[in-house]
């Protein structure tokens, strides 16, 4: 199958690794150093012999030099599972470089990243319910993933921080979490009941993850828009309407409430300890991947 | 206030579309946004202010319900006072301005009747155009277009620069005739500017009577006392050095007698008339060429106050003398040479029978035939024959004996005036029956000595002796007969010069011209003074126009507040 993503960009992606430290208690069989020693191939230490220890891991040489025998230590080579949540909202499919076709094509990049390394990577659609995540384990399941990725569709409602709770509970063990979302609140009766929404689910990330990390798609029409007159606004996941009479003036209150917007999103992204990136959908892949993720630590 | 284009105010017609505009917008376009809870914070806070926005979009539209409001009302074109009527297609407004001498009167403001015409022209320009074309005719005894079809206001103003007197009378019938003729088959408005004084108001009445025409006629001039010369007339009679003279004045006033200055050859007489009688006086012209009547009144019209008449010169008749191989009797060829300053002499012949034909003879022309006659006797004009039974004659004049005794005049002839004939002695008389139509005015006992016939158009007279024959030559008598016979030939030819000055003709060496019968009448009392006019729509365009600037800055203003 051909891939969707740049075959260039596919070769840069081979040279990248997810930044998430050490980590502990991944599965074996990785590529990914543990913080635990183990039989994999990075020689760590020696130690002295033990009885019980594995004859073949002494030292011969060392015995000879030195009279004592010593037995050879290797790290852990763990294998990092990825679980790439996707917003799927129909406020994603918005924006003049379309929102969710963007947060597709980075999940994409990030689990290709990760397949390369041998890592374990999920991919759940918040929004689509219906939709099982579906996991793609080593370099043979980068197609899967792909093609998996670009089939995602737009959903029907809003990312539930329940949605995300329940995917990350039925993990085994806690995984490396990357949300690809707009963020957006939903039009709740009050707005400290929208901000509450969200804060639970970055909340939610954080407290399951051994890394979180926040996406934060920004479409620039959604930020600076335009257009005067009276206009009916319609939700674009609820579907409720509101007429009102844009100008130059309300525009500017607008802008004003986006700039708070996205204040408060990265306020509550700090304070859930999540790492927060905020990504504008104006940027290509390549630059967002090889340049932003670079510079903020996603990937190394 | 009257409006001239009232149609205009069918334009209000959109002030309702303009509120229902207003009233039912057009539906709000559908904008899908990805989350509109950041929008209802915003629209929430816009919605607090929307008080102002209703009460700024009710300012909005009641200056543009003003701004609609003054332009229809400036369109519309009112005006105070008098109303003009308004023509939407384009057609010719022809404008008649009576350029006779009345219009020439000084008015209380200064200003001549003609310099008001002049302002009333430009203004009526001004309305009709560009709706409809301009032409302006000055009307005096022959109309003057001083301007054709103007289509625009410098256009008029050049021709109102031409604008004068004109000799004469105006002739308003004959220049709305001429105006309408020009513009037979287009919709055609005529103004009439005339102060309707003397004949212009009956030649303007008797033009509107005979064709009923989109005419308007407009009075111009104040209710001013006034007197003229309403009419002047000399005549000279034949023979006569004596110059009858008639006048005739007229007043608006009461007024008792007027003064009435005659000057002539140095002279200066001094006549007394009252208005509405005629004056007949009888001068002695001298030589005297011209003569000049002057009412001593200053009043504001001085045109018609005074009148020059060119002295008509004693009238000459001229003689056609046919006789035999064209040698006529000395004796007659010597009375007429004292009958000099009666006789043209450059035009009297004198011919031989054979070249003697009826037709030659023109009215005012005397033919005298002597000891001849053509073969029929004219039909038309005076002629003289002397002893045509000499010859034979178209009328039977029997042979007969010698007649003699005393001369007897028949009645009070004028052939005979003067004239006693009592030692007239006729040698060879012959008597005959003389025809019905030919009446004896002087006998010899039963013999007819000289005869008469007249008819409308021809008078001849028949001396039934020859010259030769008889002592008339001799006698005192025979100069006074021939004088006589040419005063009596003459009176058959028109009336002689019965010609009198245009009244109210400023030009003092104006050539005389005949009066009606009757004399020329004179409407003294000028009508009332022209309605005012005053324009009103330029301040409902001023007016509009700020609206519009109030409108455009105003939404300006709400556009920055935005």
């Amino acid at each position: 199958m051909k891939s969707p993503l740049d075959p260039a960009l596919l070769a840069r992606l081979q040279r990248l690794d997810l930044a998430v430290g050490k980590i502990l208690g991944g599965e074996i069989g990785g590529r990914r150093e543990s913080v635990g020693r183990g039989s994999g191939t990075e020689f760590l230490e020696h130690r002295s012999y033990a009885p019980g220890d594995d004859l073949r891991y002494v030292d011969w040489n060392a015995y000879g030099r030195l009279g004592e025998l010593y037995v050879k230590q290797f790290t852990a080579e763990e294998r990092l599972h990825l679980v790439l949540f996707v917003d799927t909202s129909p406020s994603m499919d918005f924006g003049r470089h379309n929102k969710l076709a963007r947060a597709r094509e980075l999940a994409a990049c990030l689990g290709f990243v990760a397949l390369r390394r041998l890592d374990r990577v999920t991919l759940v659609s918040l929004g689509a319910p219906e939709t099982p995540p579906a996991t793609f384990c080593g370099r043979a399941g980068a197609a899967d993933l792909l093609r998996e990725t670009f089939s995602l569709g737009t959903g029907i409602g809003p990312p539930r921080a329940g949605a995300v709770r329940r995917t990350l509970a039925s993990l085994p063990r806690r995984p490396a979490t990357i949300l690809l979302s707009d963020l957006l609140e939903r039009a709740c009766a009050t707005p400290d009941m929208a901000g509450e929404e969200r804060a639970g689910l970055l909340r939610d990330l954080a407290a399951r993850s051994v890394q979180a990390t926040c996406l934060h798609l920004v479409d620039p029409s959604e930020e600076n828009p335009s257009g005067l007159g009276r206009f009916r606004l319609i939700d674009a996941e609820s579907g409720r309407g509101a007429v009102g009479t844009l100008d130059a003036r309300t525009l500017a209150l607008y802008r004003e409430r986006f700039r708070r917007h996205l204040a408060e999103v990265h306020r509550d992204a700090l304070a859930a300890h999540v790492r927060y990136v905020r990504v504008s959908t104006r940027d290509e892949p390549d630059e967002v991947v090889l340049s932003t993720f670079r510079r903020a630590g996603v990937v190394q | 206030m009257t409006f001239e284009n009232p149609a205009a105010f069918y334009w209000l017609a959109l002030l309702p579309f303009l509120v229902l505009v207003r009233l039912f917008r057009r539906p709000p376009r559908a904008l899908v946004v990805p989350s509109l809870a950041l929008w209802l914070d915003v629209l929430a806070i816009r919605s607090r202010r929307r008080w102002r926005e209703i009460l700024s979009a009710a300012i909005a539209l009641f200056l543009q319900c003003l701004l609609v409001g003054s332009l229809v009302l400036a369109h519309s074109r009112p005006h105070y006072g008098r109303a003009i009527p308004h023509r939407p297609e384009r057609g010719d407004l022809a404008i008649l301005v009576d350029a006779s001498a009345s219009m020439s009167a000084v008015e209380a403001d200064g200003e001549t009747r003609l310099e008001k015409a002049r302002s009333s022209i430009s203004r009526l320009a001004r309305l009709a155009l560009p709706a409809e074309r301009v032409t302006v005719v000055a009307c005096g005894d022959a109309p003057v277009v001083l301007a054709r079809q103007a289509e625009s206001a410098a256009e008029v103003d050049a021709a109102l620069q031409e604008l004068d007197i004109l000799p004469g009378t105006a002739d308003l019938a004959r220049s709305l005739a001429i105006v309408r003729a020009l513009y037979r088959d287009r919709t055609l408005r005529v103004v009439v500017l005339t102060d309707a004084a003397g004949e212009t108001g009956e030649s303007l009445a008797r033009a509107l009577a005979a064709e009923p025409a989109d005419v308007q006629v407009r009075t111009i001039g104040t209710a001013l006392p006034n007197s003229g010369l309403a009419g002047v007339r000399a005549e000279r009679r034949w023979g006569e050095n004596d110059l009858h003279l008639f006048l005739e004045v007229s007043s608006s006033e009461a007024a008792g007698v007027l003064p009435v200055h005659v000057r002539y050859d140095g002279k200066d007489e001094l006549l007394a008339a009252h208005p509405g009688e005629r004056v007949h006086v009888v001068l002695d012209p001298g030589d005297a060429t011209s003569l000049e009547v002057r009412l001593a009144n200053g009043d504001a019209l001085a045109a018609d106050d005074s009148a020059r008449l060119a002295i008509p010169p004693p009238r000459r008749v001229r003689v056609w003398l046919v006789s035999p191989g064209g040698r006529p009797d000395p004796f007659l060829v010597d009375a007429l040479g004292v009958q000099a300053d009666r006789i043209d002499g450059e035009g009297s012949r004198r011919l031989a029978l054979a070249d003697w034909s009826n037709d030659l003879l023109q009215p005012g022309d005397l033919a005298i035939f002597d000891r001849c006659h053509p073969p029929a006797p004219p039909e038309r004009g005076a002629s003289i024959f002397l002893d045509p039974a000499a010859l034979e004659t178209f009328f039977a004049i029997g042979p007969g004996p010698a007649a003699e005794g005393r001369v007897e005049l028949i009645g009070r002839h004028p052939l005979l005036a003067s004239l006693a004939l009592e030692s007239l002695h006729v040698a060879a008389l012959r008597s005959f029956d003389a025809p019905p139509e030919l009446a004896p005015i002087a006998r010899a006992g039963t013999v007819p000595l000289l005869l008469v016939r007249e008819t409308p158009l021809a008078r001849s007279a028949y001396l039934s002796f020859a010259l030769a024959d008889s002592n008339l030559p001799a006698l005192a008598d025979f100069p006074l007969l021939v004088r006589n016979l040419l005063v009596w030939a003459d009176a058959l030819r028109p009336a002689p010069a019965a010609e009198g000055a245009l009244v109210g003709s400023p030009e003092s060496d104006l050539a005389p011209r005949p009066l009606p019968a009757g004399m020329s009448r004179f409407a003294p009392l000028y009508r009332e003074e022209d309605e005012p006019y005053l324009p009103l729509w330029p301040p409902f365009l001023a007016a509009g126009i700020a609206f519009a600037v109030v409108e455009l800055a105003y939404h300006l203003a709400r556009e920055a507040r935005r």
